[in-house]
């Protein structure tokens, strides 16, 4: 098993199925459209082999801190500077990879069942769109994981600036300015801290130490929260070095996420991408920020996370009720699922900055619920936009009576959407909630008031589009057809799945979620210096 | 090191006060009576019958700016000729080198035209 | 009396050999003129096959010189850098021009002005950079930059039919000369001050003694703004953006690529290593020309509306982020971020230049925004690489750009200059967004019934030549360790001798 490189496989196979697009001719839309669909599902299979292959006790069976990864693969890359092509999963990226394999799937199944404006084009930026996340996952070197991180932006800015509505142009470049700005701060904070980790290693015999970008290497070096001289920026917030570089981390991160008040990009480039992008653009990326958060925010930076815990879950409560509120207030049922999104997006961050298991555990749940739920609403979105031709709420209703398939799918997403006991969400919120309050009690009670508008919300519009008397001009449209009834009904079934029977999940994800919240909670090295102050 | 220089510095004063001192003199103590022949540019020539700002032919230019090239590139035969014989054979293929370049830019030259006066 | 002292060998085998590849090119430069007098009008390209073949000749002595220059030493009685510095370079410039050559004669011919002298002129501004590049005395350095010099001002005023053309001539004429005239003035300090020409002495008569002396910073100040014009770093850029649009596009390409790496090379060369000893004196400045450019350039860049001017500002903000290599001196990481930066900037912005050169149809060239709307709904693969080039340019993974980027920032933070990098990060993002724009411009689909510009065919070496690019532009971005080790070695047997990278 592990002579074979799978997880380069998971990078490969669609970088070498993009390849092969570009032998087709670009008129044979057919053959491309199946050559994506057979290219995504081959990553589908080889993901679900590693998770039935992971090894559930090998991150419990490891003492001490450090981060158990599997199916590692390690080569020299830059010598000179010490990063290396490093990859491996833990339970966190096998799920997230999961659900990245699964959106993409979707995705190419979604454009294999529509006409498509140069399909080749499109298909080519798709598969690289899914090298580039899975890469983003996959890496456990600092320098590789930010390289897949900023490419990934590069086929996105061609899918969104090729293919969307009128405004396309400016929310493109919004959603690129914006992330490039967190990211580039990161690389800096990157650097940082490996230069520092490079100066703890120094000895005698090796006077300048020795430089890694290796993700296991830094968790471990001390060195990172050591500096204690503090650093002011126009004579305001003096903060330690660490503290400025998780600052850095986390602004990449809580762009990506978004949380607010960072979240100005995501309605723009949401409600005018099609929906076949948003299967995946909102499917996996915003998930990426969170991961982020998880993978390099909390292990690398464990005093500056206590440090700055209430300032993040402060912003994730803003964002919980401030989108739930900005939900309530549209009238484009796009953008009201947009800002649904970020809503649920702000549970993430709560979950993962309670900084204990039950949180980040809760995190991880709530990541592949909300990928499978927002994937199935724009889905949704999208249907009844092409039979309909409008997206306001109000030129909306009694969709019912023409298409009982839609509702009935559509009634089950909306009651996982607002987490009613029994679907996915629940057992996510639940378990968020519960860490939170561990962690601190007034946030929670103030984000249990974001279910409350959510419940309202995701009511509201079911009841509006799908009950009330028909409008006239709305008599002609058709039910779901077949293929896009079955898009749908494994991500209906999943949310139920999840609902009642969401052990798998924990049990992959349990021993790795352990190490996270050691990792968190406690500092590198035995040195007296590096205790950090705790949180409020 | 600097003060090396001084001697220089002093002759350059001494020139400079010479010039301006005797000028100065000739204008404070000799006579000037002018008259409308005396304003000419010669005095005692041919009486000019235009201007001498008109426009000349660029073969002028061309001309004069060959003849410069080539000519200041032959006076590095000059400090060549004084160590030939130190140089040896080296030397001289050297400045056989250098020759050939001369005659073959010349050539240039010629094929393009730039040696002929009406165009 | 100079040579009596040294005890020349005659004939100087190992000194000639030194000088291989600038020979060969100097020698292609005279068979050039005299082909281009028997060569009919319509068998120019015949000439720039000949160029290639020269130039490749002389890329094979490039090589050969790296393995054989492992032992770094002056030749022609120290005024001849022979290390891997300059080889390093030069290696650059040669590919520079010969991708520049490549591409040339459809787009001559396309504009008219496909002359025999184009391709002896390419080949001379080429021989000044090399020389540039190794030039280890003052007078050599000015040597290599009036070679380079005289030659480009004849190419930008190429297409002599037109006002634009003559303009830049003109513009760049004068004020390269009068860099050069500032240039001299502070070698003519230097040497007051330090009594030699040769970069070797000079750092020998400065050890010990603190740079204090006014003369020689005076000397310093000057050379720096001589350099700093010739890489066109701000506030020294003002014929920048003038010259390259109105030069033809295919002079514009190795304008701004080739010069600026030789440039650079010889700044480095002098500033980091040769006035090592002093760098609390001159670094300051150097920083401060750096933040200028990177604002300067990448604000400016934000407004126009001619492809050939972006680039120009792009141009003077990329030479900020070189400058911050050398701002961090005397830290080797610096000289190998610069060089790493150099290789890149040259594969990405050779590419970027050389797809307006293979577009450009008859008559005007191409220039204006509007040029290039709807681009990849006719040329998807040129667009495709146009993209792939300004990505890199905007310093996006997996391209040359990130990398570069990544090694000067890396520098500023390893020498605890961290505002360098937060200047370099934050003009970055604004980058991006001019960057992009003309990005979406090209996949913006045209109206019905909207005419396009006329673009050229690709032919067979345009073609190339971008593929060229951009597997270089992708090398860069990946296989990192490639070019990153031969700028670790080239940084690393600089001549005069440095601080040994740790």
């Amino acid at each position: 098993m592990h002579s074979i490189p799978w997880l380069t496989l998971v990078l490969v196979v669609p970088l070498g199925t993009a390849l092969l697009l570009q032998l087709l001719p670009r008129t044979a839309a057919g053959a491309i459209k199946a050559t994506t669909v057979a290219g995504t599902l081959a990553v589908a299979g080889i993901v679900a082999g590693l998770l039935i292959a992971f090894n559930q006790s090998a991150a419990s069976s490891t003492p001490g801190r450090g981060l158990t990864l599997q199916f590692q693969e390690r080569h020299s890359w830059i010598p000179g500077i010490g990063a290396s092509y490093h990859l491996g999963l833990d339970g966190l990226s096998g799920w997230l990879l999961a659900l990245d394999a699964a959106v993409f799937l979707i995705g190419a199944v979604v454009v294999s069942r529509r006409a498509t404006e140069r399909p080749k084009f499109y298909c080519t930026l798709l598969l690289l769109t899914e090298a580039a996340t899975a890469g983003v996952l996959l890496s456990a070197d600092l320098l590789l994981f930010y390289l897949f991180w900023e490419a990934m932006l590069v086929p996105l800015y061609f899918i969104l600036g090729s293919y969307g509505d009128a405004n396309r142009g400016r929310a493109t470049i919004k959603f690129i300015i914006y992330t490039a700005a967190g990211s580039l701060l990161m690389l800096v904070a990157i650097i940082y801290i490996t230069f520092q980790a490079q100066q703890a290693t120094a000895s005698a015999a090796n006077p300048s130490g020795t430089l890694s970008f290796d993700l296991q290497t830094l968790i471990n070096s001390p060195a990172v929260s050591a500096a204690q001289d503090r650093v002011s920026v126009l004579g305001f917030a003096t903060l330690t070095p660490a503290q400025w570089a998780f600052l850095a981390f986390a602004a990449a991160f809580a762009i990506k996420v978004p949380l607010v008040p960072f979240h100005t990009w995501l309605p723009d480039s949401y409600t005018s991408a099609p929906p076949q992008v948003l299967t995946f653009f909102a499917g996996i990326v915003s998930k990426l920020g969170a991961y982020g958060f998880i993978r390099y925010g909390l292990t690398l930076f464990p005093g500056p996370v206590h440090h700055f815990q209430w300032l993040l879950m402060s912003l994730a409560v803003v964002s919980i009720v401030y989108s739930a509120l900005l939900a309530l207030s549209q009238a484009d049922i796009k953008r009201i699922v947009a800002y649904a999104s970020i809503s649920h997006l702000g549970f993430i961050v709560l979950g993962i900055f309670a900084l204990n298991e039950n949180g980040i555990n809760g995190a991880i749940i709530q990541m592949i619920n909300h990928g499978i739920i927002i994937v199935a609403l724009f889905l949704v979105v999208g249907y009844i936009e092409e039979r309909t031709g409008t997206r306001d709420r109000h030129e909306l209703s009694g969709l019912e009576a023409r298409m009982p398939w839609l509702y009935a799918l559509f009634l089950v997403i909306t009651l996982a959407g607002l987490g009613m006991p029994g679907m996915n969400s629940f057992v996510g919120e639940f378990t968020i909630l519960v860490g939170a309050f561990q962690a601190n009690p007034v946030f929670t009670v103030l984000a249990g008031l974001g279910t409350v508008l959510a419940c309202w919300y995701m009511l509201r519009l079911h009841q509006g589009l799908m009950h009330d008397p028909i409008q006239g001009r709305l008599e002609r449209i058709g039910d779901l057809r077949v293929g896009e009834g079955l898009t749908l009904a494994p991500l209906v079934a999943l949310m139920v799945l999840i609902g009642v029977f969401p052990r798998p999940i924990g049990d992959v994800a349990r021993g790795n979620v352990h190490q996270y919240a050691t990792i968190a909670t406690s500092e590198p090295g035995a040195s007296p210096a590096t205790a950090s102050a705790p949180g409020p | 090191m600097l003060s090396d220089y001084a001697p220089i510095l002093v002759f350059l004063g001494i020139c400079v006060a010479f010039g301006v001192g005797v000028q100065a003199l000739s204008a404070a103590v000799g006579p000037r009576k002018p008259t409308p022949e005396k304003e000419l540019p010669y005095e005692s020539g041919i009486v000019p019958l235009e201007s001498a700002r008109r426009r000349f032919s660029v073969s002028f230019y061309v001309t004069a700016m060959l003849f410069i090239i080539f000519d200041v590139e032959s006076i590095f035969l000059f400090p060549w000729a004084t160590i030939v014989r130190d140089l040896k054979i080296f030397g001289l293929v050297e400045m056989g080198i250098f020759i050939a370049t001369l005659f073959i830019a010349l050539i240039y030259v010629w094929a393009k035209g730039a040696l002929r006066w009406e165009f | 009396m100079l040579l009596a002292t040294q005890n020349l060998q005659f004939p100087p085998t190992r000194d000639l050999i030194g000088l291989l590849p600038e020979l060969i090119l100097s020698g292609a430069f005279v068979i050039l003129l005299m082909l281009d007098l028997v060569t009919p009008p319509s068998r120019r390209s015949l000439l720039a096959a000949v160029s290639l073949v020269a130039l490749a000749a002389a890329m094979g002595a490039v090589v050969w010189g790296w393995f054989d220059a492992d032992h770094a030493r002056t030749i022609y009685a120290g005024s001849f850098a022979y290390d891997r510095f300059g080889r390093f370079v030069d290696g650059i410039v040669i590919a520079s021009a010969a991708l520049t050559v490549a591409i040339s004669p459809d787009y001559l011919n396309r504009r008219g002005l496909h002359f025999g002298e184009y391709y002896a002129l390419i080949l001379a501004a080429t021989v000044g950079m090399m020389l540039l590049a190794g030039a280890a005395s003052l007078i050599v350095i000015f040597l290599g930059i009036e070679l380079l010099s005289i030659s480009l001002y004849i190419l930008s005023g190429f297409a002599h039919t037109e006002t634009r053309s003559q303009e830049a001539a003109l513009k760049y004429l004068l004020l390269g000369g009068f860099a050069s005239g500032i240039l001299l003035y502070g070698m003519a300090l230097i040497y007051g001050a330090t009594g030699h020409t040769q970069l070797t002495l000079i750092k020998q008569s400065l050890a010990g003694s603190s740079g204090t002396d006014p003369l020689f910073l005076v000397g310093v100040g000057l050379l720096f703004v001589g350099f700093a014009f010739k890489v066109s770093a701000a506030p020294f850029h003002w014929w920048t953006p003038d010259v390259y649009q109105g030069a033809p596009t295919s002079v514009t390409t190795f304008m701004s690529v080739a010069t600026k790496v030789a440039a650079f090379a010889s700044l480095i060369r002098v500033f980091t290593y040769t006035f090592a000893d002093s760098t609390d004196k001159w670094t300051g400045i150097v920083a401060f020309v750096a933040i200028i450019s990177m604002v300067v350039g990448n604000v400016a860049a934000l407004t126009q509306t001619s492809l050939k001017r972006m680039l120009a500002y792009s141009g003077i903000a990329q030479a900020g982020y070189i400058l911050i290599g050398v701002a961090v001196s005397p830290d080797p990481l610096g000289t190998v971020g610069s060089l790493y930066y150099l290789a890149a900037y040259a594969a990405t912005n050779l590419g970027a230049f050389a797809v307006i050169t293979v577009l450009a149809g008859r008559g005007e060239d191409l220039d204006s925004y509007d040029g290039i709307r709807g681009l990849a709904y006719r040329r998807p693969y040129t667009a495709a690489a146009m993209a792939f080039f300004l990505f890199s340019l905007g310093g996006f993974p997996p391209t040359a750009g990130f990398f570069a980027k990544f090694l000067v920032f890396s520098a500023a933070i390893h020498a605890h200059a961290v505002y360098l990098a937060l200047w370099g990060i934050g003009t970055s993002v604004i980058s991006i967004f001019y960057y992009l724009r003309v990005g979406l411009l090209m996949y913006t689909r045209p109206k019905e019934g909207e005419e396009t510009y006329p673009w050229a065919r690709t032919s067979l070496a345009g073609g190339g030549v971008l593929a060229a690019s951009a597997a270089g532009t992708l090398v860069l971005g990946i296989l990192v360790f490639l070019i990153y080790t031969a700028a670790v070695s080239a940084q690393h047997g600089v001549l005069p001798v440095p601080q040994q990278l740790a």
